[in-house]
């Protein structure tokens, strides 16, 4: 798959670390929800996910590069936008919104007012909530669905191998599942297809073939960190 | 003899909540379905793994 950069509208050449389990966090640091954001971290650190924000690890040079890497080695992402998320927190938090969209990652967007936001995400994702246990409880509730999603990425990975051999959308629901957690079958079957007896016999290309085993190499290693 | 396979098969994401089409002779997804419920007279996609 080509990521094209969506700063200098070339290809990405990049390698990306992926993190399995990790959510990007988009919030205002400008804004007084600490308490908020640190009750949101540890929601999902009880069920075994992890959120990293733009703060971490952002230097001076290039921000929205480093931005957009986070945004592409996370599983999914996170925004809190309130009433008194000030303008210009707003906008970045958009823009990573829909770059988060277009590179096909799901955002949950928690807000304590569904009209605050953007009217043409059409309420998809949006999660309101009007306190903490609210919040907490709404979040769990996303989470619970992600084995449903998992299940759904293997099937659609398991059709594209079986019934079309696109070993392209094979890997990229494979891997879809694997940043949501799953690195037994999905792993497994990455592993067969791309480094297995009969994978000599299967036309690759080169750079398809070393995109997915620098994959594998993260994934495993994010598995042993889990 | 072996029944023919269906040129179109179905599947449920539950994602979505929907129902996708998928053709052999085009190798992908073709269609999703905007209402709940499965398509009429398409198969269903039974899945080999557990």
């Amino acid at each position: 798959m080509i990521i094209w950069c969506p700063n200098q509208l070339c290809e990405c050449t990049k390698l990306i670390s992926p993190k399995p389990k990790t959510g990007f966090f988009m919030f205002s640091s400008r804004e007084d929800t600490r308490k908020l954001r640190t009750s949101i971290k540890k929601t999902f650190v009880d069920s075994g996910f992890h959120l990293i924000n733009a703060m971490e690890r952002v230097g001076s040079d290039d921000v929205y590069c480093k931005i957009c890497e986070q945004i592409l080695s996370s599983a999914f992402g996170v925004a809190l936008i309130t009433k008194y998320t000030p303008p210009p927190s707003l906008y970045n938090i958009y823009l990573e919104i829909g770059l988060m969209r277009a590179f096909g990652k799901e955002v949950l967007i928690l807000t304590p007012d569904r009209s605050l936001i953007a009217s043409d995400l059409e309420g998809k994702g949006v999660l309101p909530y009007t306190n903490e246990n609210d919040l907490e409880h709404g979040i769990h509730t996303w989470i619970d669905q992600i084995p449903a999603r998992i299940q759904d990425y293997n099937t659609f990975a398991e059709i594209y191998l079986k019934e079309s051999k696109d070993y392209e959308k094979f890997f990229d629901y494979s891997r879809k599942a694997i940043m949501f957690g799953d690195f037994d079958l999905p792993v497994r079957r990455l592993d067969e297809v791309f480094n297995g007896k009969a994978s000599s016999n299967t036309r690759l290309s080169r750079r398809l073939r070393s995109e997915v085993n620098s994959f594998l190499e993260f994934a495993k290693r994010a598995e042993k960190q889990q | 003899m072996c029944p023919q396979k269906s040129k179109t098969f179905q599947v449920y994401n539950a994602s979505t909540r929907r129902w996708v089409k998928y053709d052999r002779e085009q190798g992908r997804i073709v269609d999703c379905k905007k209402s709940e419920g499965p398509y009429a007279n398409i198969p269903k996609y039974r899945k080999a793994h557990s």
